[in-house]
């Protein structure tokens, strides 16, 4: 009886050495945290949304691992979202550059839309029957023109999407301005 | 033989209490809700609800590493289920919160841009009717890619850009809309409109006394009509220029002159086919344009022009502000006014123009 008491308490003894003698992974959470917040900053949030929120999410279970007292797994899980992190932000600067290239595509196919309503515009004749509308469009495609530049400041600001949704309205406008162009050449040629 | 029991005892306790605790389906399941509430866009339509979520969640989560790393004895796994359940109808409740709110959104942000569609189709209608376009043209077109982002936008579910861009919409359509406040500040005023109305009645009593035809034209409706003794006998489309809506007061203004002119000069072979020449500037216009110069509302070296017409060509034409007309309906015309003969022209004498009423609904 003596020595199973003794078994225990050695055994009591040694639980508790165990866990009183671990430490939090300090070093291994700002390092886990620096790495998503660095991910953020690249545009992650925006570019990997998905991946982004799957990354902040493991972390806040290693750190609720961390609250636990559970640092052995804490620490293991902190290391492996600090090198997706840093594999996430890596990617990054393709994507961007991707939606860049998007919106640069969209706002030359924009300027091609304008540019060929202008040119529908110069060979309309402005006769009778006419004048006036092309009056009209021409004011109309002075409107896009204005509007134009909003793209590039847009891609200035890295608002890519932005960017691109402009270019395709002022695209789908530039179009629509071309058939009542041709629309009111049809006019005359009645 | 104690301490054999002893120690079967104690390795029993080792193994059982190193045990390691089940994944708990509950636990699964409310990470799964919580990303749900994300997908449904909780960070943007019910932050405060969403973080108080994500709060209880991270507890529930803590109390399950928790209880897992009790000896097994101690585990209370019911109770982190709880929580977890409690979590995953709570999550449930949010969802229908935040399809709520997204129909309360979306219903705001479309009843907003078909408001302002509405504007732009008045305002389409008001500028092709009165050809003074650029300006207005301009800002509805402006107008229109904002409504066509926010569209988009609203598509997309993103609401607060799709608000962004409805607020610059609103922008571009109240400021075309002043525009054509501003033109027709004149035309809807009573003062002119009864002034405007005596100056035709005038007229028309005149062809009664004269027993002679005499000309009004009315620059809103863009009409020509033609009096003999009093009683209509034609009625004729018009074109006028950039700026008709306003009163002549100089030259290069493209506008064209109010008041009451009579025919000087009747050409036949004119640049545009046949032409009128009224007598502007008449003595009214003279004493305004003096009047405007000594104010310095003119710059000093502009005259108050001239060479005012009614002519063929085609009333499509923008004119510099004569009255411009369909060649045949000048022929009309041309043998039955004489030298002299009075031409009235007018803003409108139509109250109920429908162009007065879409301003007026604007």
């Amino acid at each position: 009886m003596k020595r199973f008491s003794i078994f225990l308490m050695m055994g009591l003894v040694l639980a508790f050495l165990m866990a009183s003698c671990a430490k939090p992974p300090t070093q291994e959470m700002d390092a886990a945290k620096a790495a998503v917040e660095a991910c953020k900053a690249e545009g992650a949030d925006v570019y990997a949304k998905e991946e982004f929120k799957k990354l902040s999410d493991d972390l806040q279970a290693a750190l609720d691992q961390v609250t636990a007292k559970k640092y052995k797994e804490a620490k293991q899980a902190l290391i492996k979202i600090a090198a997706d992190a840093e594999a996430l932000k890596a990617t990054i600067p393709a994507k961007k550059e991707e939606a860049k290239n998007e919106a640069i595509a969209a706002q030359q196919e924009a300027r091609t839309a304008i540019d060929e309503a202008k040119a529908l515009l110069e060979k309309a004749p402005r006769g009778k029957g006419t004048k006036a509308d092309i009056e009209a469009l021409k004011a109309d495609l002075k409107g896009l023109e204005d509007s134009f530049p909003e793209i590039q400041a847009a891609i200035d600001n890295g608002d890519f999407f932005g960017a691109k949704d402009k270019a395709m309205a002022i695209k789908d406008k530039a179009n629509s301005i071309s058939e009542q162009i041709k629309q009111a050449m049809e006019k005359v040629k009645k | 033989m104690r301490l054999k029991a002893g120690l079967i005892i104690f390795l029993h306790l080792i193994a059982f209490g190193c045990y390691k605790a089940p994944v708990l389906p509950e636990a699964e399941l409310a990470k799964k809700m919580e990303q749900r509430l994300w997908e449904a866009g909780a960070f943007d339509f019910i932050p405060a609800d969403y973080e108080i979520f994500c709060h209880a969640l991270r507890i529930a989560r803590i109390h399950e590493i928790q209880a897992k790393s009790r000896f097994f004895l101690w585990r209370k796994m019911d109770r982190v289920r709880d929580e977890y359940q409690q979590l995953i109808a709570r999550g449930e409740d949010l969802l229908r919160l935040i399809e709520d709110k997204k129909r309360q959104q979306e219903g705001s942000l479309i009843s907003k841009l078909q408001e302002l569609e509405i504007i732009i189709i008045r305002l389409r209608a008001i500028s092709s009717a009165i050809n003074e376009s650029h300006e207005i043209r301009q800002r509805i077109i402006k107008t229109e890619l904002f409504l066509a982002e926010a569209q988009r936008e609203i598509g997309k579910q993103r609401y607060k850009e799709a608000d962004h861009a409805l607020f610059s919409a609103r922008q571009q359509a109240l400021s075309a809309r002043q525009i054509v406040l501003d033109l027709f500040e004149r035309y809807m005023n009573e003062d002119y409109l009864s002034l405007w109305q005596k100056m035709a009645q005038d007229t028309i009593d005149q062809s009664k006394k004269l027993n002679s035809p005499v000309i009004i034209i009315d620059k809103l409706e863009r009409k020509l009509f033609v009096y003999s003794k009093g009683k209509i006998k034609s009625a004729y489309n018009v074109g006028l220029g950039r700026f008709s809506l306003a009163n002549k007061v100089h030259a290069g203004d493209e506008a064209t002159p109010e008041g009451k002119y009579k025919i000087i000069k009747k050409i036949l072979n004119s640049k545009y086919y046949k032409a009128l020449l009224l007598d502007y500037p008449n003595d009214d216009d003279k004493k305004r344009f003096a009047e405007m110069k000594r104010k310095g509302l003119i710059p000093p070296l502009i005259g108050i022009g001239g060479l005012i017409e009614i002519h063929g060509g085609g009333q499509d034409g923008l004119t510099y502000g004569c009255i411009a007309m369909e060649n045949e309906d000048i022929d009309e015309i041309f043998p039955i006014v004489e030298i002299g003969t009075p031409v009235t022209i007018v803003g409108t004498i139509n109250r109920e123009s429908v162009i007065l009423k879409l301003v007026k609904e604007l």
